[in-house]
């Protein structure tokens, strides 16, 4: 149905997108998920070409939209958008709202673009709004009613652009109802979603979307359960990770303080929270290995988990097998450790030694 | 209803401020001859570039002079106490006296004023023609017998005298319409002295004419950027203007004569202008309603003058229309182009909006009449039209401009996501949500037109203000026509604000009935909508 193939997109120097291909199929319903700013909205406004993409092209049945002599506004009534602020035209009531499009464009009936649109509005449990206005409505009937407003133009694909990222969480599950609805009743749909769950359940593909691309692509089950690639599984277990490395005893402790603050900040821990860890990492690295291996280069790797609450502290490097227990010196170290972690555990691989702490 | 509170408002507003300006302000009665005004203090008005300032600055050195430009303006400032003493022509200052009891006419008459006719520097031979037709009237005792009917006595009836058959070519005159008893109007047409002049001049070299008038102001540019051939309007012959025009000879002699408040005079009131004056003044509040009733009758009744005032309002009305539509239109095209993403276009469109906004109008008007247009045979009310509608369509443009740019830019996409194209989105969401931003902004500038258009009597436009001036320079009643004609500006503005402000509550879609066009039997009513 839509081929996507070499999509670029800069906004003047920033390369937001580089080099996307994708095919979309009839029928099918993709969530595009990814972290802020990887360009999953400008991917999606891209393909009713919202904005215009720098090179590439797409292919709606069989037609380059990318052609200069390409019917855009003809193409655009083949495709539903919904935004996130929902765009209903405030100047109109909720049925005109959904008249305006066919009557003026498909050039149906004004009686009958009503019924119709009565017909939609029932669909997402409007129908006693027809003549309210739209900032009459609250934040989730806006949104269903602009739903009703994109499928009054018959279209072929409905793109959602974060549908519900601007509703009170309260209302962000009558809109997804509506959605899903609209998904099991075979409905071409891409959506670009923070809903983790509702993704998973409502699609039949997944992009995962990073590094200015589709960095991931698959069915629901193999982007959730088993994704392939770090960033992706990274982004599936809420994971978020900070990575730095001491290189030797002269490491600078300064700079990695300050460094696992500003991340433990963005991750809402309170100022003990983050002392206790900086603790623990000093401890480990300058106290205990950079000790024993004054020359080795120590990969410290933090990370948190918004499930189960845990930051995991690893430290991984070099060298012959370690015990950690068994170094008497370590024993003022290890004791202030052992307060705050939950768990120390020692593994060597391969040459390499891996110390991992959860606390 | 308020409205009708507002305008009972605006009438007391208006009885209260007649009231005051009823009163004369405490005068001491102390001067009985021209030598007494020459003390610091008193103000001396006078028309500038004349034979009356010259007088002033001779005998009354001390005295500060002030300028007026209409006799009638003088007038009103001495009656209100903003002058000591007006000097102007014998001719004039008689006619004043008529109608206003509480003026005196100094007894010396200070020299005189020669009053000529005016053309540019180069049209030696149509000065020629004048002065030769001035000698042959002195001559055959024609210019004593015009003496006797307009100077001399008062009601003068003009003489039968059509225009000539077979004319040679044809002239614009300029002239006043504004200065009795040499030029003014009665019955709606223009008589005096200086009319039968034109009138017999023509007779004699044989040419058609045309008569504008004009300000005295704009009499000498309009003759030099050949708006007007030749300037025929009680003008006082001075050597410093006598440098840029030529002067005829003169064709009447008058003298300068001095007019005070006769509260200040303490002469012999009969040795004044030799008739005894009743006092008139009445007291109380029938005095008052008698002169108000006596004013009307003078401003509206009297030669079917309001006529002239229905006259000058249609102009007026005819002005602030055009230049509402073609000024919108305008207005449109440069916001189109303000937004335009050619630099060029927007750059020209902000270039013009600073250039229209940073230039009084009234100085726009005189560049298009006096400048660009001077050469075009253009009537006068049209290059109104042009100036107010390129000073409106400045305004206009920004306020579209804010307006659209006020309005949702999701919207917007949304309509684009639709499949509506950029031009029909526009008119679909933009405009009908812009207009409700527009119209209270713009109600304000257009009311704000309406006034201005007050001021076209600088190119000779008889608009409502200019036929006030008319009417005042007839029955020297310096107040009444103001306050009635302030009244009239204020009428019509309220009239156009209620107009537009019907407009204003169909545009908005809040106050709008809740039906949808076009659908004859909707399955959902109101009542389900109201929760």
């Amino acid at each position: 149905m839509i081929t996507i193939n070499g999509l670029s997109k800069n906004f003047g120097e920033l390369q937001v997108l580089e080099n996307i291909s994708a095919e979309i199929k009839e029928g099918e319903v993709i969530s595009i998920i990814g972290p802020s700013g990887c360009g999953k909205s400008t991917f999606l406004r891209c393909i009713n070409l919202l904005e215009t993409p720098t090179n590439g092209e797409i292919i709606i049945d069989g037609q380059n939209i990318l052609a200069k002599n390409a019917n855009v506004s003809g193409l655009r009534q083949k495709m539903g958008m919904v935004f996130q602020s929902f765009n209903l035209f405030s100047h109109l009531m909720i049925i005109e709202n959904l008249m305006l499009g066919p009557v003026n464009l498909l050039k149906v009936p004004r009686q009958q673009a009503y019924d119709e649109g009565l017909a939609y509005l029932e669909m997402v449990g409007l129908r006693s709004k027809a003549l309210a206005f739209p900032d009459e409505l609250s934040g989730g009937q806006k949104q269903r009613a602009a739903i009703a407003r994109t499928l009054a133009m018959k279209p072929e694909i409905v793109l959602f652009d974060e549908p519900t990222s601007a509703l009170d969480p309260t209302m962000v599950s009558e809109v997804l109802g509506v959605i899903r609805k609209l998904a099991s009743s075979g409905m071409t749909m891409m959506i670009v979603t923070h809903e983790m769950k509702f993704a998973r359940d409502v699609s039949s593909r997944v992009f995962y979307m990073d590094e200015k691309g589709i960095y991931e692509d698959g069915s629901p089950a193999e982007i959730f359960d088993h994704p392939q690639k770090a960033k992706t599984r990274a982004f599936i277990r809420k994971i978020s990770s900070f990575e730095y490395t001491a290189e030797g005893s002269g490491f600078d402790l300064y700079e990695l303080n300050a460094r696992i603050e500003t991340f433990l900040q963005k991750q809402m821990f309170t100022d003990r929270q983050i002392m206790n860890v900086q603790l623990v990492c000093e401890e480990l690295i300058l106290a205990i290995l950079l000790r024993e291996f004054p020359k080795a280069s120590v990969a410290l790797l933090v990370e948190y988990s918004d499930l189960s609450g845990e930051v995991t502290i690893q430290a991984d490097f070099d060298g012959e097998v370690y015990e950690l227990e068994k170094a008497a010196e370590n024993e003022i170290s290890l004791a202030i450790i052992h307060t705050y972690a939950k768990s120390i555990t020692v593994t060597n691989q391969a040459g390499r030694n891996l110390v991992k702490i959860i606390i | 209803m308020p409205s009708k509170k507002r305008i009972l408002a605006m009438l007391s507003g208006l009885a209260v401020m007649l009231l005051i300006c009823g009163c004369s302000a405490a005068d001491e009665a102390k001067i009985s001859s021209t030598s007494d005004l020459n003390q610091a203090g008193y103000i001396i008005g006078v028309p500038e570039g004349t034979p009356p300032e010259e007088v002033a600055k001779e005998f009354m050195p001390d005295a500060e002079i002030s300028y007026f430009t209409q006799f009638i303006d003088g007038v009103a400032a001495l009656k209100s106490g903003k002058a000591t003493a007006v000097i102007y022509d014998s001719s004039g200052v008689d006619r004043i006296l008529l109608s206003n009891p509480d003026l005196v006419k100094l007894p010396e008459e200070l020299g005189n004023i020669e009053i000529a006719t005016v053309v540019g520097l180069n049209n030696t031979a149509l000065n020629d023609q004048v002065n030769a037709f001035i000698k042959q009237i002195h001559q055959d005792g024609t210019s004593d017998e015009m003496v006797t009917r307009w100077i001399d006595n008062i009601g003068g009836v003009m003489p039968d005298l059509p225009k000539p058959q077979n004319p040679e070519k044809k002239l614009t005159i300029i002239t006043n319409g504004m200065t009795e008893p040499m030029n003014y109007y009665e019955n709606g047409e223009l008589t005096g002295y200086d009319i039968e002049f034109i009138k017999r001049f023509a007779n004699y070299a044989n040419f058609d004419y045309e008569i504008i008038t004009m300000d005295y102001a704009a009499m000498i540019p309009a003759l030099q950027s050949g708006k007007g051939d030749i300037i025929i309007s009680d003008f006082f012959k001075t050597d410093e203007r006598g440098q840029e025009v030529l002067y005829s000879d003169a064709y009447v002699v008058l003298h300068n004569s001095v007019l005070v408040r006769k509260s200040m005079y303490s002469g012999n009131i009969e040795n004044a202008d030799g008739t005894a004056i009743a006092n008139q003044s009445q007291s109380g509040t029938a005095g008052f309603f008698a002169s108000l009733q006596d004013s009307y009758n003078k401003t509206f009744i009297v030669e079917d003058r309001y006529k002239l005032v229905l006259e000058g309002l249609w102009t007026t009305i005819v002005i602030s229309m055009l230049s509402l539509l073609f000024g919108s239109f305008l207005g449109a095209v440069i916001c189109a182009m303000r937004k335009s993403r050619l630099k060029i276009v927007s750059g020209l469109a902000i270039v013009y909006i600073r250039l229209i906004q940073g230039v009084p109008i009234v100085l726009t008007l005189m560049i298009l009449y006096y400048i660009l247009f001077a050469s075009v045979d253009i009537h006068p009310i049209l290059i109104a039209v042009v100036g107010f509608s390129i000073n409106f369509a400045a305004y206009a443009a920004e306020i579209f401009r804010t307006a659209i740019d006020a309005t949702d830019k999701g919207q917007l996409e949304a309509a684009y996501a639709l499949g509506f194209t950029r031009v029909s989105s526009f008119f679909k969401v933009t405009l009908p949500q812009a207009l409700r931003h527009i119209l209270p902004i713009f109600k304000g500038e257009f009311i704000s037109m309406v006034k201005m258009t007050s001021v076209v009597g600088y190119i000779a436009i008889q608009d409502l203000t200019k036929m006030t001036d008319i009417i005042r320079s007839r029955t020297f009643d310096a107040f009444f026509p103001l306050f009635v004609t302030a009244f009239i500006y204020f009428v019509i503005t309220y009239l156009f604000i209620i107009v537009l402000g019907k407009i204003e509550v169909r545009v908005d879609p809040k106050r709008r009935k809740r039906l949808v066009k076009g659908i004859v039997d909707p399955e959902v009513s109101v009542a389900e909508v109201a929760k």
